[in-house]
């Protein structure tokens, strides 16, 4: 652990007796029974899987520390996909060394040394309003108590100056504490005007930069930063990274499919308001450049684009698109829109698809060979007073229905497609706030540590032939439901 | 320190309607204040006056070269020619505070509310300073590749601006409370009362011009 002042490092994580312990339960298990979790292995003997990180803004570092277990177990990544942290942390995996190496430890690494506070680069005022919201439980009370004392300071400066001056005919030797009492009210209500003008200009800011309270300038250059340090400055390159070749991959066991199309991608979701589309990102840039132009876009944007938390960050934004241009219109027209705009604005792709594991949803698979895995992070309490629904405020109503709408896109996919959940490990993480950028070490630590944990119960509880069993049903029970001549039920229907 | 003034409240409601008139002048050229920061934004002159560092006062000048040549030029102009006017509305900002805080500190019957009042007044030759100092270091700043100043700076720059707002602030405030007080109790001169009512003349036309001046939006076209 961190002493006084030192910065967190890798060790703090790793070596912390929790993580160590997981490790131990993993050996200890995996003894007397061999580990297998995918078909596809390289000539190192790593298996590979795909992965699919769900955004949660802070509570991303517990998924380094799942991560970090599977590479330590020997799993490595082929194809990935995230949303928002998840995002994060997929574009991390992606441009650290290469495919066959593990990341989380370069991942934690680059993690020890930012300082979350600096992501929220807005304004002082909105910082600071912010921190005590997020960290003070009872902030809003406080404010209430500031606003009801202003109030009736105000009150007592009026009601004095009426009674003093009204006094003052009969005791003219009191006129020195009128003019006090006028010359305070004036300068109280000096005071509050600031207050009021600054809390106007504050407004009129959020509204001049598009309702974001943060620039997120701070993250943008970190993340630009990250992967140019890791040789990607382009959308090629990243392309290029993510799919680079895997030397000596092989099968564990004969499949008809033999290695075709196992190659490597990676996706970042996005949603776009302009036109209200869900983007996946860098599969979808053809919608905003030529492909000979293509590297004018900046994969830095992907990922910021991708967590842009409505209100909480800056839209990001694409300017210039060619959509005069057949091979644009195109493009747009494959999702129905017949006037590309020109300039597309991006917020988190939470609002849409926060855990988008519906990507790897291959239905001509017959049988797989390798799995997808899929890192879910929950943060609900155990005693859920918000199911409460006679209890609820009114900001606690339109939550409900906001969360209702952007949870049920990839809910769906689940549950009609329940056999997804044996590759997805939940993170139960009751105790913290996805918008807490104010995390100590500690906290920072026990999440990664709960991150960890989830991995080594996922691992010891998953059977890859019972998920490829269950896959092989799957299918069959689609065959079943199929009518020839119709189309594919609404299950397949609903993948991309 | 004494100053004799002829005529005070007549030099006042001059001061005051040339402080008004240039404010107009001012609004005018604010509302061509345009910056790219991605997208084409509004910005007011108190949003590089009271940037919250100095990298956001770096981002909106740059921004404001990154705007289409036409609009980038029409916005430089305004910038520095709200600056410029600026420089003309001082005296007459600062002046009228001064003269206020004077004739209040003139009727005050405690000597040191007196001199309380005349300290307030004499500030204003403080508060004017920092003013033409900050403009002097905007004006500077102005160009393709503004400098970032060190925290610091920015930091001692931003406390002079505070500084120049609270004197001025402060000076208006008590000034103005203690003419309420003159005015419900009954002492004031009754010679004073027409110059009053040119203060509110000039103020209600002020609102009014406000209201009609065009309201420009470049937003739309260039998004």
């Amino acid at each position: 652990m961190a002493v006084g002042n030192t910065p967190l490092s890798v060790d703090d994580f790793i070596n912390n007796s929790s993580v160590k312990e997981c490790m131990a339960r993993l050996s200890a298990e995996f003894k007397s029974r061999p580990f297998i979790v995918s078909d596809v292995l390289d000539d190192k003997g790593c298996q590979y899987a795909n992965l699919v990180q769900k955004g949660g803004g802070v509570l991303g570092i517990a998924l380094v520390g799942y991560t970090y277990i599977l590479e330590e177990m020997g799993i490595r990544f082929i194809r990935l996909a995230g949303t928002s942290a998840g995002a994060i942390n997929t574009a991390l995996m992606t441009v650290i060394g290469r495919k066959e190496e593990a990341k989380s430890i370069r991942v934690l690494d680059e993690i020890c040394k930012l300082n979350f506070f600096n992501l929220v680069d807005g304004h002082p005022a909105a910082r600071w309003l912010i921190k005590n919201f997020i960290t003070e439980q009872d902030f809003t009370a406080k404010v209430k108590k500031w606003i009801t004392g202003i109030l009736l300071t105000l009150a007592l400066l009026f009601a004095a100056d009426f009674v003093f001056l009204g006094l003052q005919h009969a005791l003219p030797g009191i006129s020195v504490v009128t003019k006090a009492f006028f010359i305070f009210t004036g300068f109280f209500l000096l005071l509050l005007s600031i207050l009021i003008a600054y809390i106007a200009t504050l407004l009129k800011r959020l509204k001049n930069s598009g309702y974001g309270i943060n620039p997120g300038d701070y993250f943008y250059d970190w993340i630009k930063q990250q992967l140019l340090a890791n040789g990607v400055k382009t959308v090629s390159d990243l392309n290029a990274k993510a799919e680079a070749p895997i030397p000596g991959l092989h099968l564990r066991v004969p499949n008809d499919e033999g290695l075709i199309g196992l190659k490597g991608d990676v996706t970042f979701i996005a949603s776009e308001l302009v036109t209200q589309n869900k983007i996946q990102f860098p599969a979808m840039c053809n919608l905003f450049r030529r492909e000979e132009d293509i590297d004018t876009l900046q994969p830095a944007g992907f990922i910021r684009a991708s967590m842009s938390i409505p209100v909480f960050f800056e839209s990001y934004f694409i300017n210039d698109i060619p959509c005069k241009e057949n091979a644009i219109k195109d493009e747009w027209q494959k999702l129905g829109e017949k006037d590309p705009p020109t300039t597309a604005r991006f917020v988190d792709g939470g609002i849409l698809s926060n855990f988008p594991i519906n990507l790897f949803y291959n239905p001509r698979v017959i049988t797989p060979r390798l799995p997808s895995l899929g890192i879910d992070l929950d943060d609900t309490k155990p005693d859920n007073a918000s199911k409460h629904s006679e209890s609820w405020s009114i900001g606690g109503y339109f939550y409900r229905m906001f969360n209702t709408i952007r949870f049920y896109y990839d809910k769906d996919f689940l549950i009609k497609n329940a056999f997804f959940k044996k590759g997805i490990g939940t993170i139960h993480l009751p105790d913290f706030n996805w918008l807490n950028f104010f995390l100590t070490d500690a906290d920072k630590i026990k999440m990664f540590v709960l991150g960890a944990q989830a991995a080594t119960d996922f691992l010891i509880k998953f059977n890859w032939n019972d998920y490829k069993n269950d896959r092989n049903e799957m299918r069959k029970q689609l065959l079943k439901e199929q009518t020839p001549g119709m189309p594919m039920p609404s299950k397949i229907l609903t993948t991309t | 320190m004494s100053l004799t003034i002829h005529n005070e409240l007549f030099v006042f409601c001059l001061l005051f309607g040339l402080m008004l008139l240039l404010s107009i002048v001012m609004t005018i050229l604010g509302s061509e204040f345009y910056t790219k920061d991605v997208v084409i934004r509004k910005f007011s002159i108190f949003d590089i006056e009271l940037a919250a560092n100095p990298l956001e006062l770096a981002n909106i000048i740059k921004g404001v070269y990154m705007l289409p040549p036409s609009q980038s030029g029409k916005t430089l102009k305004a910038i520095r020619g709200q600056l410029f006017f600026d420089f003309l509305a001082m005296p007459c900002a600062y002046g009228s505070v001064f003269l206020l805080c004077k004739k209040v500190a003139e009727r005050m019957d405690t000597p040191l509310a007196q001199q309380a009042f005349m300290i307030l007044a004499w500030l204003q030759l403080v508060a004017w300073l920092f003013d033409i100092v900050e403009n002097i270091y905007l004006l500077v700043k102005i160009n393709p590749d503004p400098i970032m100043p060190s925290r610091p700076i920015y930091t001692l720059y931003l406390m002079m601006e505070v500084v120049k707002w609270g004197i001025v602030l402060v000076g208006v405030a008590c000034s103005v409370s203690a003419i309420c007080y003159f005015w419900l109790s009954g002492h004031y001169s009754p010679g004073s009362v027409p110059y009053i009512i040119i203060v509110i003349v000039e103020v209600i036309l002020f609102l009014a011009v406000l209201i009609f001046i065009p309201k420009k939006n470049i937003l739309d076209e260039n998004q």
